[in-house]
């Protein structure tokens, strides 16, 4: 038996020991938040402050100047009565419930899965009709330039993204092979990325001119006549319409799909961000082991197969950082737009066909004055990026594949 | 003894006379003259001035403008000429901010950053938005000042268009004041019009039409380069299109500027005349800037519309181009006589300190004496706004006969645009209708829908 003075002494030396513990981590703890201060300061000023600060303009009647306090008015005004909101808004919701829940089912037990299924179900015809009641009259009663913008938006996304996800695709696949010259070609390709992007926009806006431009001159050296030569960035009419028409066929209007003019940026965007995408890809490609190739061919896989059954799957997280970030950024697109189309006329030209969502946040805060308002749809299309991204985020699940 | 004794009292008497005249209250006379005799000058008070106490020496005063190039030296020389001889010691430091917009812009963004200059370049309907913000000064009580305003006949040396536009009917006073003014006229080639059969210029519309429509179907003899040939080459513009219906009679905002009214016959008509030049093929919309300024040198365009301030580009287009001879014109009108579209910025004064204000002011009424008056219209192609700055010109005007030619523009009728707050938005409302009618929408809606969304404007940017 050791003596109790010895267990005394154990016992005060354990706990010194905890407290030159807690001391130490208490130290480091302060010394870690230390050193986070200067980038969360960082933080706080230039992100979180001017964030509150747009949105408790967004709370006012602010004409360049604050005027009165209007709380939530301006979102009001933009996406029409609070009750078709609601609706919209729980409709989303539970679309998004019930989706959820539907992909969880399969890992669930017989019973429950039924159960669940049920539940899906009920979620998804309940929001659907709440859909179905509040849409179309938020569209009514809200901004139809913002609902308008958003679907221009939608038509440039759309337009640009899967677009420059191929060709950067098979560009890299291309540059990533032992060809000659492969960093000139590397290089070449990400210039446009690198480039000024007014100064790219301004010139391809005289290549683009109905006039003088170097593609209405290629066509007509290719024997379309003048009259018949596209307007580019000046025509308002959509691509649909405008093909429909030099193939001798009369299409209905709402089948004319994105304006000339907007499918013209299109363009020029693909141009400018396939180098981008290429550089990333070809990344993604330097980590695919080279042992699965050289496995894969031993087992007589097909170039077909390959591509199909290794690239793809493995390059999946390049591709997906790739769209999200393609899909954001055309909701944030601005300078492209805005040095294409202004000789068209005001922001958003022609006709309010390439007014994008980031276009009518411009126009209602600089030509408008409407500081408060342009905050207010300025959070809205934040909202639908958030969602959008979430809905990416979801969908991707299980797909990416991280090796 | 005696006799001297007396002369010696009566010359005292004598000398204390005057005295005890001067000591005793005036008697009233018994009959008033009715009128001074001519040759005596009446008393004056010294005239009081509002701003009295008010010391502006050694101020040093900042002035945005929107001059760039060969404009921003010559506005630089004009504030170094002030600075070096203005007696207050008043320095003047000019800023070019860009384009009238870009000038705007950092205004609108100054405004609730408080960085605004001691005075700007404004147009105005910007004054107005300004002025909505109380950061403008009213200059009436400097104008009107007795002893740092304008006498009765120096304001009459200026031309009545130019002092009334800057009276702003929001406010029921004068937010700024007019160096120069400019206007809309039709540009015109001389010797294409007489290949095509015609004596002179066209005066209505209907002539306007005519022979735009002609000019496509025999091109000019002279023409220089490849391209379409245009009877009429446009940009999309709210004061083109207030051109058009100034010269229909119609007015772009009513009388007391409470509503806007360019949807009547006179928006109506000047957008189906439009319309229809542009699906005939005898007018189209420029697709670069400065395009129909080019294309008219290069004579592939017959006429366009633009500011006068434009004429020594145009010239320029026209010698570096098919060398020509051509000229200006008012618009082609239904109006009795020609109504024209006559606008100009103008220079106002932001609130600071009175002194600095009262240095603005000096500078202002500086840019404004017939002599810097004179050099910067020479110089520009813009209008001088007194007669006696034109009386300078002469020689200028005998050098220049379109420049003098446009100078007598100034005393038709014309329309005021717009001069209230909210208009700056409007414009693009009168742009966006224009694209779209022009692009085939329906004439009358799309009016109707511009005027809903600039009386919109109107009623949001209200003081």
């Amino acid at each position: 038996m050791k003596p109790a003075t010895d267990t005394s002494d154990t016992l005060e030396n354990l706990s010194e020991l905890s407290r030159s513990r807690r001391k130490r981590r208490i130290r480091e703890a302060i010394e870690s938040y230390l050193f986070l201060l200067p980038g969360t300061l960082l933080l706080l000023v230039f992100n979180v402050f001017p964030l509150g600060y747009a949105f408790y303009i967004s709370l006012y009647q602010w004409r360049i100047r604050k005027g009165k306090f209007i709380g939530f008015e301006n979102y009001l005004r933009a996406l029409g009565d609070p009750k078709d909101v609601l609706f919209v808004l729980a409709g989303l919701g539970l679309l998004a419930g019930a989706w959820m829940l539907w992909r969880k089912v399969s890992a669930e037990t017989s019973t429950r899965e039924l159960l669940l299924r049920f539940g899906a179900i009920v979620m998804l015809i309940t929001g659907g009709l709440a859909l179905v009641l509040g849409f179309p009259k938020m569209l009514e009663n809200g901004d139809s330039e913002i609902f308008k913008s958003l679907l221009i938006t939608f038509y440039y996304s759309l337009g640009t993204v899967p677009m420059q996800i191929v060709f950067s695709f098979l560009l890299a696949n291309i540059l990533f092979r032992n060809i000659r010259g492969k960093s000139t070609w590397r290089m070449l390709y990400f210039l446009p990325y690198v480039t000024v992007t007014v100064a790219s926009a301004a010139v391809w806006q005289s290549i683009f001119d109905p006039t003088k431009g170097l593609l209405n001159l290629g066509l007509l050296n290719l024997g379309v006549s003048e009259p018949d030569l596209p307007r580019w960035l000046f025509e308002a009419k959509g691509v649909n319409l405008v093909l429909a028409e030099m193939l001798g066929i009369t299409l209905p209007d709402w089948m004319g799909g994105p304006s000339l003019s907007l499918v013209s940026v299109i363009i020029y965007s693909i141009w400018v961000y396939v180098g981008y995408n290429t550089v990333i890809y070809l990344s993604g490609l330097g980590n695919i082991p080279v042992a699965l190739y050289e496995a894969a061919e031993i087992d007589g896989a097909s170039r077909w197969d390959i591509l199909r059954k290794i690239t793809i799957p493995l390059v999946s997280p390049t591709t997906y950082f790739l769209v999200m970030m393609g899909v954001l950024g055309t909701f944030r697109a601005f300078n492209q737009i805005y040095v294409m189309t202004r000789l068209a006329g005001p922001v958003g030209s022609p006709q309010g066909t390439t007014m994008t969502a980031s276009m009518l946040i411009w126009k209602h805060f600089w030509e408008g004055n409407r500081f408060g308002y342009a905050s207010a749809v300025a959070f809205i299309l934040t909202a639908v990026m958030l969602g959008i991204s979430w809905i990416q985020n979801r969908a991707s699940e299980g797909k990416v594949f991280y090796g | 003894m005696k006799l001297r004794k007396i002369f010696g009292l009566l010359v005292a008497a004598a000398m204390l006379l005057p005295l005890i005249a001067a000591c005793t209250p005036t008697a009233a006379p018994t009959a008033e003259p009715t009128e001074p005799p001519a040759d005596v000058p009446t008393q004056e008070t010294a005239p009081v001035s509002a701003f009295e106490g008010v010391d502006p020496s050694g101020q040093t005063v900042v002035y945005w403008h929107q001059n760039t190039g060969s404009r921003a030296e010559l506005m630089t020389s004009l504030v170094e000429d002030f600075n070096s001889t203005n007696e207050w010691g008043i320095t003047v430091v000019e800023e070019s901010q860009g384009s009238y917009n870009d000038l705007y812009t950092k205004i609108i963004a100054g405004i609730p950053a408080k960085q605004l200059p001691d005075m700007s370049v404004a147009y105005q309907n910007q004054a107005a938005t300004y002025a909505v913000q109380g950061v403008l000064v009213e200059l009436d009580p400097y104008v009107n000042d007795p002893v740092w305003g304008y006498a009765e006949e120096e304001l009459a040396d200026f031309f009545p268009i130019a002092l009334a536009a800057d009276y702003l009917p929001q406010f029921k006073g004068r937010y700024g004041w007019p160096p120069y003014k400019s206007m809309e006229v039709m540009y015109y080639n001389e010797e294409w019009l007489k290949e095509l059969g015609y004596d002179g210029p066209p005066e209505s519309w209907d002539e306007f039409a005519e022979m735009s429509c002609k000019a496509i179907e025999q091109p000019f003899s002279k023409q220089a380069g490849e391209g379409a040939v245009l009877g009429y080459e446009y940009s999309v513009d709210a004061s083109r299109f207030a051109s058009f219906i100034f010269s229909r009679g119609g007015n772009v905002i009513n009388e007391d500027a409470t509503s806007y009214i360019f949807n009547d016959a006179a928006g109506a008509e000047a957008l189906t005349f439009l319309r229809g030049l542009v699906e005939k093929g005898c007018a189209a919309q420029t697709t670069e800037q400065y395009g129909d300024q080019t294309d008219f040198g290069a004579g592939r365009v017959l006429f366009t519309i633009s500011s006068i301030s434009g004429l020594s580009y145009y010239g320029q287009a026209v010698s570096e181009g098919a060398n020509f001879t051509w000229s200006v014109n008012p618009l082609p009108h239904t109006t009795a006589e020609p109504r024209m579209n006559i606008y100009g910025a103008s220079q106002s004064i932001y609130t600071s300190t009175p002194e600095k204000q009262l240095a603005s002011w000096f500078f202002l009424k500086w840019m404004s004496e017939p002599e810097q008056q004179a050099k910067w219209a020479s110089s520009t192609g813009y209008f001088p706004t007194r007669a006696s700055a034109a009386e300078m010109m002469k020689e200028y005007m005998g050098e220049n006969p379109t420049y003098a030619k446009a100078f007598q523009f100034l005393f038709y009728d014309s329309g005021v645009e717009s001069p209230v707050a909210g208009y700056d938005e409007c414009r693009a409302e009168i742009s966006n209708m224009l694209n779209a009618v022009l692009g085939g929408a329906e004439v009358e809606s799309e009016l109707n829908k511009a005027v809903e969304a600039c009386n919109q404007y109107l009623e949001e940017a209200a003081p």
